[in-house]
């Protein structure tokens, strides 16, 4: 009974499909593939940019002692009964480490506690994306249509070498056959994705709106760092400018690099965060309605792709701005 | 729109940020009298000191608004419904694969008996 549900099923898909214009899923397979890349990078960059974050911390943290010198102690993480998570790493002041056998100080491992991580939406929303992509990748069903038809091939062989008396028309049959059958996993295919879609559209949306919160975040304390950063280069500089041993070589570089992290902070500040998480859920609302009306209306998908597309690179570019040419040189005497 | 996840996304966002405003006030006021002091000693090692906890509690800020909107019970409502439609279509995606590669495989088991046929038949002969 199931084989003939089936059977009815795919001899509906083959009048669909022969009624339809565009019942193949592989059609969406670019835009979808936009709508991952964007995706993909949004993720990459948090990614890259927490990471940033941390090593602009611990550039801020040599600038300060290159002010200070100050007396340095073994942080929490240099025992041998520190967790994982923590690193160890110099500091100063009064953090010194747990004596042996204490417990540790605890500092939250993200890989614990993984719905705790702000980039836990943009990995599972990355995951989807990917999983789209499956379903309109086109090289599946040419390497179906392949394998159909060195199967067909194999069994005509076998009838001729077997001497069957219908040998001649085994191998059309078998094609038709294999043909149906394609057929048949394509509109799956393509039912999926209209289902996925729709049935995502909503919890899309939710996401995009707490994306706010978590890519807003992340965009503050990189601004909170960078300027303690810059603070910090812009007083070693002036330190610099007065101690009557130093050369311009080294207050030139001192300038450089405060001047590079006045230009990252430029471009993190005017990063509107809010604008790129809204369009992630925009660009898939526009998928959904040009996938599921089917007409070939693709100039608002196009619209909503450029602006997240737009809006990812954009953010890609400030946090990797090119470097600051270093005007002070020209002036410095080596 | 979720708007009841809007409104509280943005209830939280919107105290997250007056409190960020408080501490950047007070982080610049910081970084402005480490800038007026002239010379490294225990005063300015206690500025930077004061400036690093207010970095530490900024982020602490920041963390404590990403937890209150990830624990949002629409969020992960949001995020178990979307886990699970990516493994459904996954699987969806599969079924070609496993379809091809059960014709390769059975193709193979032809072609053998295709040989096997032609070396009874040749002994036949």
């Amino acid at each position: 009974m199931e084989n003939i549900g089936n059977w009815s099923k795919c001899a509906f898909a083959f009048t669909v499909c022969l009624t339809v214009s565009s019942c193949s899923p592989y059609v969406y397979s670019e835009q979808v593939g936009k709508y991952n890349t964007a995706v993909s990078n949004l993720r990459s960059n948090y990614s890259a940019t927490a990471e940033s974050i941390n090593n602009d911390s611990t550039l801020k943290d040599h600038m300060d002692w290159l002010i200070i010198r100050p007396e340095l102690k073994l942080g929490l993480g240099c025992t041998g009964t520190a967790p994982k998570a923590n690193p160890c790493a110099l500091t100063m002041g009064s953090e010194v480490p747990t004596a042996p056998g204490s417990p540790p100080a605890e500092r939250r491992d993200p890989k614990k506690d993984p719905k705790k991580d702000p980039n836990e939406i943009l990995k599972v929303l990355n995951n989807y994306t990917a999983a789209l992509v499956s379903l309109t990748n086109a090289e599946d069903s040419a390497a179906f249509d392949a394998a159909a038809s060195k199967a067909s091939t194999a069994v005509s062989s076998l009838a001729a070498a077997a001497d069957l008396p219908l040998s001649a028309v085994i191998k059309p049959a078998g094609n038709f056959l294999f043909w149906l059958i394609g057929q048949k996993l394509d509109y799956d295919r393509l039912q999926a994705l209209h289902e996925t879609i729709t049935a995502a559209d909503p919890s899309i949306q939710v996401l995009s709106v707490a994306l706010k919160t978590s890519l807003s975040g992340q965009n503050e304390k990189q601004q909170g760092n960078l300027l303690d950063l810059l603070g910090s280069q812009i007083k070693y500089a002036n330190i610099l400018a007065t101690r009557k041993s130093n050369s311009d070589a080294n207050y030139s570089t001192a300038l450089d690099a405060a001047q590079a992290t006045a230009a990252r902070f430029a471009a993190v500040h005017t990063m509107d965060m809010e604008a790129v998480a809204s369009s992630v859920g925009q660009a898939h609302t526009e998928l959904k309605v040009a996938i599921m009306s089917n007409d070939g209306q693709w100039s608002a998908l196009e619209g909503s792709f450029e602006t997240l597309i737009d809006n990812v690179s954009a953010l890609v570019k400030a946090a990797n701005p090119p470097p600051v040419a270093p005007a002070t040189k020209s002036g410095a005497t080596e | 729109m979720p708007d009841d996840t809007s409104q509280h996304v943005e209830k939280i966002n919107s105290e997250r940020n007056k409190m960020l405003e408080a501490l950047f006030t007070a982080q610049s006021i910081i970084l402005a009298e480490i800038a007026a002091t002239t010379s490294a000693g225990p005063y300015l090692s206690r500025l930077v000191d004061r400036r690093n906890a207010i970095t530490m509690e900024r982020n602490q800020v920041i963390d404590a608004a990403d937890a209150a909107v990830l624990n949002l019970p629409t969020v992960q409502a949001a995020l178990s419904n979307l886990e699970k439609l990516t493994k459904e279509a996954t699987a969806e995606a599969n079924v070609m694969k496993t379809t091809t590669d059960k014709i390769t495989r059975a193709t193979n088991l032809l072609n053998i008996a295709h040989k096997f046929t032609d070396l009874i038949t040749t002994r036949l002969e």
